[in-house]
């Protein structure tokens, strides 16, 4: 034990020998022993506490204190109806239920030849060799307790794989639902997203639910030269709800990835995005709003390695923070010696429209190389009196136009969603929030 | 005939300092007042202290509007019961559509006086209407409010919104600084065509140069938070070859 860790003793962590069985790719001996050693590391490891750097600014407390359970799979009757009325019905969807797919509330046909989505249940019997370095990699990441978690009771999430020059046109819907109806559960996805040369698709993640759980999702993606990600985020989580979700990106030469992240409800919620760019001309673009009220927290956390040169990273985030509620903004851009004329550009303004409200800005840039363009900006404000008074002084009452400049400054940053259907989602969401303001 | 506009020996502060100190106006419908007045004499926070800004405080005296006390109503109500203040410098508001804007205002404006509000067709009709009278285009109209525009495009914006919400007292804040000689005259006929018998103006100038195309009723000289004179049209004329120094204030 060392003075950064958070001790937490977590029911499904000591049925581990139970749920193991239950749990993706049971037959696998190699899985088994890599889910035996991330356990006996998140033993060794436990939560990051506050001492910790990169956790300063959000604790863990809360959530190591609730008697989180394995889950069992179901959702409750009105959760399956409003996950079954989410997105576009008529889309290719997937549906991860407390961790599990849910084949009755999935549709994955009518993908391109070339393409495949499975959940990790399936894809561990018929891509097991392919997806066997990529979760041993995974597991073997000496990142933190949370990490080693999902390593251990890694279940159903989303492996996409895309052969060469294959686009999937439709946007993909995948869905992840969370039931603590029945008391606190845990559950921890795993995506794994393989584009190969030239591949292009649209990912758009929803994650929602009723009551108290605890999502743990780690997603990999692996970008071949020329392939293009949309990746879209809806974070919708049940108001005590805990989401903790690890990204790891890494792009070759021309690859091209737009990442938006919406966070719009839980209790808690860390978004911890790292990306390494591998390649001349490779694009990371990540963006996304964050809206809070309440005490709710967000933690939007990102690490760009450019390890190559002539590579692009540009994150744009905007917040709006109301009552007593927190964000932070952790963003670090590492160029590496070799990384020459690397652009890089990172932006987050923070909106706050209460005295009690906190933003917590850290931007971080770390440069080797000598012929690089890099900027970050951090701006926390209330809205624009002058803006305010020209309003009502054309008879708009104050509410309404607080409402619209609200809608505006968050809107700023959904431009960054270059197709319309896709930002049309957002700005329904976006609206959607503040009504529940004026309620 | 009862004033619309009634203002007895006000007082107002700004952060705590005294900028007018014992002003006396009235005006009546159908009538065109110009207030002039050196750089300082307190001109623009007159027209903040009627529209409401925040931070503008009547410390002592009354304005009467339309018989009723105007220093207790919110900013938004002073704008629905008919006052329009153009600003001196228009604010920028990036990310709000201009229609959205001003379908919003209009529709505020119109629901207080008890009219129905105009549905996307028949707004879009009238906006179109009021902004070819005025040179302005659909681009110009639609994109985020005052963003982009030059100095003479924002105060035709500005009398566009004027003609869409009809105001009984129009305030007019230095509407003629930074405009070049031909937005000098749109804007001059935008104010023109609004003139009514049953609508009053204040136009607020360091020159007289608007008023040789706006022509006032009546002439107010504003120094050091005071009316010091008021006369016909020939005042402004007789300022501008004097100059604000003959009238022996400290505030040349």
């Amino acid at each position: 034990m060392t003075n950064r860790q958070l001790i937490a003793d977590f029911p499904f962590v000591d049925a581990f020998d139970a749920v193991r069985a239950d749990l993706p790719g049971a037959p696998l001996d190699w899985l088994q022993a890599a889910r035996r050693e991330a356990l006996a590391r998140f033993r060794d490891q436990a939560l990051p506490n506050r001492r910790v750097e990169a956790w300063k600014y959000t604790d863990l407390g809360a959530l190591a204190k609730t008697d989180f359970t394995a889950p069992d799979g179901l959702l409750g009757q009105a959760l399956a109806t409003r996950v079954a009325a989410t997105g576009n019905p008529d889309a290719i969807r997937l549906v991860i239920a407390n961790g599990r797919v849910d084949p009755a509330l999935s549709k994955t046909d009518g993908l391109p030849d070339g393409a495949t989505l499975v959940p990790m249940s399936a894809a561990l019997d018929t891509h097991g060799e392919v997806l066997k370095d990529h979760i041993a990699r995974i597991a073997a990441l000496d990142g933190n307790g949370l990490l080693a978690l999902n390593a251990a009771f890694m279940m159903d999430g989303y492996v996409l794989i895309l052969d060469d020059a294959v686009a999937v046109d439709a946007t993909i819907e995948v869905i992840f639902a969370g039931d603590g109806g029945q008391g606190p559960v845990a559950f921890h996805p795993r995506n794994v997203v393989l584009m190969g040369q030239n591949s292009a698709a649209t990912v758009i993640e929803t994650h929602l639910g009723d009551g108290v759980y605890w999502t743990n999702p780690l997603t990999e993606i692996v970008m071949a030269a020329g392939a293009n990600l949309r990746r879209y985020k809806v974070q919708q989580d049940a108001a005590q709800s805990f989401h903790l979700a690890h990204d790891q990106v890494s792009l070759a030469t021309d690859a091209h990835y737009q990442g938006f992240i919406g966070a719009f409800s839980a209790k808690l919620a860390r978004h911890t995005v790292t990306a390494t760019i591998n390649g001349a001309g490779a694009v990371f673009d990540v963006g996304g709003t964050y809206l809070l009220r309440d005490d709710q927290h967000n933690d939007i956390t990102t690490v760009v390695d450019h390890a190559a040169a002539g590579g692009t990273s540009k994150q744009v985030f905007k917040g709006v923070l109301d009552d007593a509620s927190c964000g932070v903004f952790q963003g670090r851009v590492n160029v590496h010696k070799d990384a020459q004329k690397t652009d890089a550009h990172q932006l987050n303004n923070a909106l706050l429209l209460s005295d009690k409200a906190e933003i917590d800005a850290k931007p971080e840039l770390e440069i080797y190389a000598d012929d690089v363009k890099c900027a970050h900006g951090a701006t926390a404000g209330d809205l624009d009196e002058n803006e305010l008074f020209y309003l009502q002084a054309r008879g708009i009452d104050g509410a309404e136009a607080r409402r619209l400049l609200v809608s505006a400054f968050v809107k700023a940053a959904l431009d960054e969603i270059d197709r319309e259907t896709d930002r049309a989602r957002f700005e329904t969401l976006v609206d959607a929030w503040l009504d529940q303001a004026d309620g | 005939m009862a004033p619309i506009l009634e203002i007895k020996d006000l007082h107002a502060t700004v952060d705590g300092k005294e900028v007018l100190k014992g002003i006396n106006l009235a005006i009546n419908p159908g009538e065109v007042h110009a207030v002039m007045g050196p750089n300082g004499s307190g001109k623009s926070t007159l027209s903040y202290v009627l529209a409401g800004r925040n931070g503008y405080e009547v410390t002592k005296g009354s304005i009467l509007y339309k018989g009723a006390d105007l220093t207790a109503m919110e900013p938004e109500i002073r704008a629905r019961e008919g006052i329009f203040l153009a600003f001196q410098y228009p604010v920028e508001i990036p990310g709000v559509a201009g229609t959205t804007f001003l379908k919003t205002a209009y529709n505020a404006v119109r629901k207080h006086r008890g009219e129905k509000e105009l549905d996307a067709m028949q707004f879009l009709k009238l906006v179109r209407e009021k902004q070819a009278e005025l040179d302005m285009t659909d681009d110009m109209v639609r994109r985020p409010v005052n963003v982009g525009f030059s100095g003479g495009e924002k105060k035709r914006y500005e009398m566009l919104q004027m003609a869409m919400l009809e105001p009984a007292l129009a305030i007019l804040d230095e509407t003629d600084s930074g405009l070049d000689i031909d937005a000098l005259k749109t804007v001059a006929d935008g104010i023109n065509r609004l003139r009514a018998p049953d609508r009053a103006m204040l136009m607020i100038t360091h020159y007289q140069r608007l008023l040789g195309y706006v022509v006032p009723d009546i002439v107010h000289v504003l120094a050091g938070g005071k009316i010091v004179r008021s006369g016909d049209k020939s005042l402004a004329l007789e300022l501008e070859k004097e100059g604000y120094a003959v009238l022996g204030t400290e505030a040349a």
